[in-house]
């Protein structure tokens, strides 16, 4: 599934954007964790063709194709804006920020020509444009949270549902759509994208509270739920030289952030369930959709593991 | 989804020695009404398998 996505990305890249920055912008999309790295996830591409082919029963066509591109560029957008937000200020970065807007420029290329024959275009397009700016605002939210220090735990979930709900509602609403679900199926299609891609910010918000050295959201001090109840911890130590301690780690670990985010995690993985069901009772094919959901969550109790210690039945 | 609810629940969980009870949480998280997070903390636990009260730690990876 993913050779033929990367395929239909590269072609929208040599068909709608410029030679000028063509190779430029292919490269971006090669780096590490990026759509055309061997070990890009293509997590908002790969969704889409799983709803597609939930509401079609077909394997993946040209339209699939296309509708995928055009989630998995806008998501890949938001990557850029991740990295140049958690880097340091080089100078650089204005390349990089000039190249997501070429991503988004691109990904609107791909939607338009993935929604032409859809039935409803206009609202197909519309509900593309209002996603993808609830998932903006959650990125900014999250970026001037973190600038402003003292983030509450109402705040982290705002931001996380508005940034990684609106992206998985922008991913699951606009391929249901293009695949012809009617509207019953769309609204929760949309539900599911909601939930499950909240669960998976979750879920990378609690590998990422201990990430390696200057990588650490620790360290970094970033509005994600399990580092704002970590600092509302009395005894919380903080890192102070850019880099994560064993005995900041150690405190973290026993502070119940870890068990707090995960609980959070298991609510989502709960109503993501609760919506397979329903798709499935109004006849959609979800078994993807069932494997998607495992495989994301599967990285949750991993994480868990190191707290472990400090649960009792 | 009532996030700070959770936390002080969770904070109110925690045991003398330092460790979290999951079955005081689950407990505490009902009689609150939050049984949306109750039934999480019981799926949990069913999944990581805490240690006993007082006990040493189950298998090492239990989950794998």
């Amino acid at each position: 599934m993913l050779g033929p996505l990367r395929r239909q990305i590269q072609e929208v890249i040599a068909t709608r954007i410029t030679t000028v920055i063509r190779e430029d912008l292919l490269a971006l999309l090669r780096r590490p964790g990026y759509a055309l790295h061997a070990d890009g996830a293509c997590r908002a591409g790969r969704l889409a063709l799983e709803v597609h082919e939930a509401v079609t029963r077909e394997r993946p066509g040209k339209t699939a194709l296309l509708a995928a591109t055009a989630v998995e560029l806008q998501m890949e957008a938001m990557y850029v804006f991740d990295d140049v937000a958690d880097s340091a200020p080089d100078g650089k970065r204005g390349e990089d920020l000039a190249l997501a807007t070429v991503l988004l420029t691109a990904g609107v290329a791909a939607a338009l020509e993935a929604a032409a024959d859809s039935p409803d275009r206009a609202a197909t397009l519309g509900h593309f444009c209002r996603a993808y700016s609830e998932s903006s605002a959650g990125q900014f939210l999250d970026a001037k949270l973190q600038n402003r220090g003292g983030a509450t735990l109402e705040e982290a979930i705002q931001a996380t549902c508005l940034k990684a709900g609106g992206l998985g509602r922008l991913v699951t609403g606009f391929s249901a759509r293009v695949a012809g679900a009617d509207w019953d199926g769309v609204a929760l299609f949309e539900r599911f994208g909601d939930h499950l891609f909240t669960l998976a910010q979750l879920v990378d918000d609690l590998r990422d509270a201990c990430a390696p050295g200057h990588d650490s959201d620790l360290v970094q001090r970033k509005a994600t739920l399990p580092v704002v109840f970590y600092g509302r911890g009395i005894d919380s130590v903080v890192p102070t030289d850019g880099m994560l301690s064993t005995e900041v780690r150690t405190v973290y670990e026993s502070s119940g952030a870890p068990l707090y985010a995960a609980i959070l995690a298991r609510a989502y993985m709960s109503r993501a369930e609760e919506d397979i069901s329903l798709l499935a009772q109004q006849g959609y094919a979800v078994g993807g959709l069932e494997r998607f959901l495992e495989n994301v969550d599967s990285g949750a109790l991993e994480t868990l593991s190191a707290a472990r210690s400090s649960l009792v039945a | 989804m009532q996030v700070t609810a959770l936390a002080e629940a969770l904070v109110s969980s925690r045991h003398a020695d330092g460790a979290f009870s999951l079955a005081d949480l689950q407990a505490r998280l009902s009689r609150a009404g939050l049984e949306e997070f109750a039934r999480a903390v019981a799926s949990l636990a069913r999944r990581v398998k805490p240690r006993k009260q007082n006990g040493p730690l189950g298998d090492k990876h239990p989950w794998l």
